[in-house]
């Protein structure tokens, strides 16, 4: 015989994970402080691809003042500008992950309580004395 | 009014009824649409400028996820683009990698279609609709997808405008090459300066909406029009911008008007029935509004049979 409780609980879990998709589910693998940890790492990388792109559009764009000058200039003084452009972009993108990541977390955790709400919900179902007649 | 809300629940309940298809199909049709204004801009491969190669990919993309119909637009236009100069095409693939790296990697779907929808904005002459809809019904990220659509148009637009300064170059110098195709980006002021403007309207038109005043999204709507106008004017004052004064008046005013008709249909609220309640817990005092949805029942058609299957066998 058909649990109406059940199905209707389960119907529910099973729309959850069609809407929300991995995205949702997998904050459940992590704890708080090591999904954001894992998003800013990931968005460090990321960030440094994009400033190593942008390094070499800008080395493109600028070669022949580069050329004239790279006998003169102080390559040092030169690398040492980099790195702080670096260094700034990287912290800036960071914080911006950062936040993205917090802000994500917190969202996706609020629609999870609802959902391992139901799950526990369900479980109890199967523990209850009798239930085994139903099913 | 009363119309356009059994419009709106009509179209709810059509799309609850075939969501399986509908997705897909709207999928499809988008990429299409999307795939031959690329074709038609930019269309320097012979071999992808065919009609039946887009229904094909198109057909593809309305089956699969909407990050791949991005994907798919971002590879035709950098093959368009590789058809004219593979310089060229290796500095457009490099823009997009960062807008991905830096952007779309963070958020969901949803952006994409902001971020493809915006050009096809400006074709149509109402790119002033896109921050004025995203900044009501969107979040404040999606400012940011409509200001790198912005960024977009106007750099395919300077390289379908400078096609035969790139092909005139000889194919030896290739550095004059990737020169031009920077001076795209960074000596572009109209690019930078709508970019901008765009994410300005945007976020002022999120923020305003999400005050707790009656009405927001509809002074939301006006005032992110008002200031989409005089940014622009400012803009055409101040730095290398051409816009046309009449093309800018009557876009930001169609651009309003479409706003507010698709946020009516999105939100459609009544605040005659709105309800202000006060209440308290240990830790906080709580202030809320509460705002209803107009509804409309629509006409709905039921058979009552008078006489029972079993009555009439016997």
């Amino acid at each position: 015989m058909i649990n109406a409780e059940r199905t209707r609980l389960m119907t529910r879990l099973a729309a959850f994970e069609e809407r929300e998709g991995k995205d949702a589910l997998e904050i459940a693998d992590y704890y708080r402080r090591d999904y954001i940890g894992a998003q800013v790492l990931k968005g460090m990388v990321c960030g440094t691809l994009a400033f190593a792109i942008v390094l070499v559009l800008y080395v493109f764009y600028n070669i022949e003042d580069l050329m004239q000058a790279v006998f003169t200039m102080d390559l040092m003084l030169f690398a040492r500008d980099i790195l702080l452009v670096y260094l700034g972009f990287i912290i800036v993108y960071g914080i911006v992950c950062y936040l993205f990541a917090t802000f994500q977390y917190d969202r996706k955790r609020k629609r999870m309580k609802g959902y391992l709400g139901d799950m526990k919900e369900l479980y109890h179902s199967y523990k209850t004395p009798g239930d085994s007649k139903k099913r | 009014m009363t119309t356009i809300l059994m419009i709106r629940t009509e179209l709810q309940n059509l799309y609850g009824r075939y969501e399986k298809i509908i997705n897909p199909l709207v999928r499809g049709v988008f990429a299409f649409v999307v795939l031959m204004v690329i074709n038609a801009k930019i269309g320097y491969m012979t071999r992808l400028d065919n009609f039946f190669i887009v229904l094909l990919v198109s057909v593809l993309c309305g089956a699969l996820p909407m990050g791949f119909t991005a994907f798919v637009c971002a590879l035709f236009s950098v093959a368009h683009v590789s058809a004219l100069s593979i310089e060229v095409a290796g500095v457009w693939l490099a823009v997009l990698l960062c807008m991905f790296l830096l952007y779309f990697r963070l958020c969901g779907s949803r952006q994409y279609v902001i971020w493809l929808l915006t050009p096809l904005a400006f074709l149509l002459k109402i790119p002033y609709v896109m921050p004025l809809v995203v900044g009501v019904a969107g979040g404040m990220g999606s400012a940011i997808a409509v200001s790198l659509g912005v960024a977009t148009y106007y750099y395919v637009s300077y390289l379908s405008q400078n096609a035969s300064v790139i092909t005139a170059i000889s194919d030896n110098n290739s550095l004059e090459k990737i020169s031009v195709a920077i001076e795209g980006i960074v000596s572009n002021e109209e690019m930078w300066v709508m970019t901008v403007i765009f994410l300005l309207v945007g976020v002022v038109v999120y923020l305003i909406c999400k005050t707790a005043m009656d009405y927001a999204w509809m002074i939301a709507v006006i005032s992110g029009a008002l200031l989409n106008a005089i940014l622009n004017i400012l803009a055409v004052l101040s730095f290398e911008v051409e816009i046309s004064l009449v093309e800018l008046l009557v876009g930001s005013f169609v651009s309003a008007l479409i706003a507010m008709v698709v946020t009516f249909l999105l939100r459609g609220l009544d605040y005659s029935r709105a309800e202000k309640v006060q209440f308290e817990d240990d830790e906080y005092y709580y202030y809320v509004k509460a705002v209803p949805k107009m509804q409309v029942p629509t006409t709905s058609r039921t058979v009552k049979r008078m006489n029972s299957p079993r009555n009439r066998r016997s």
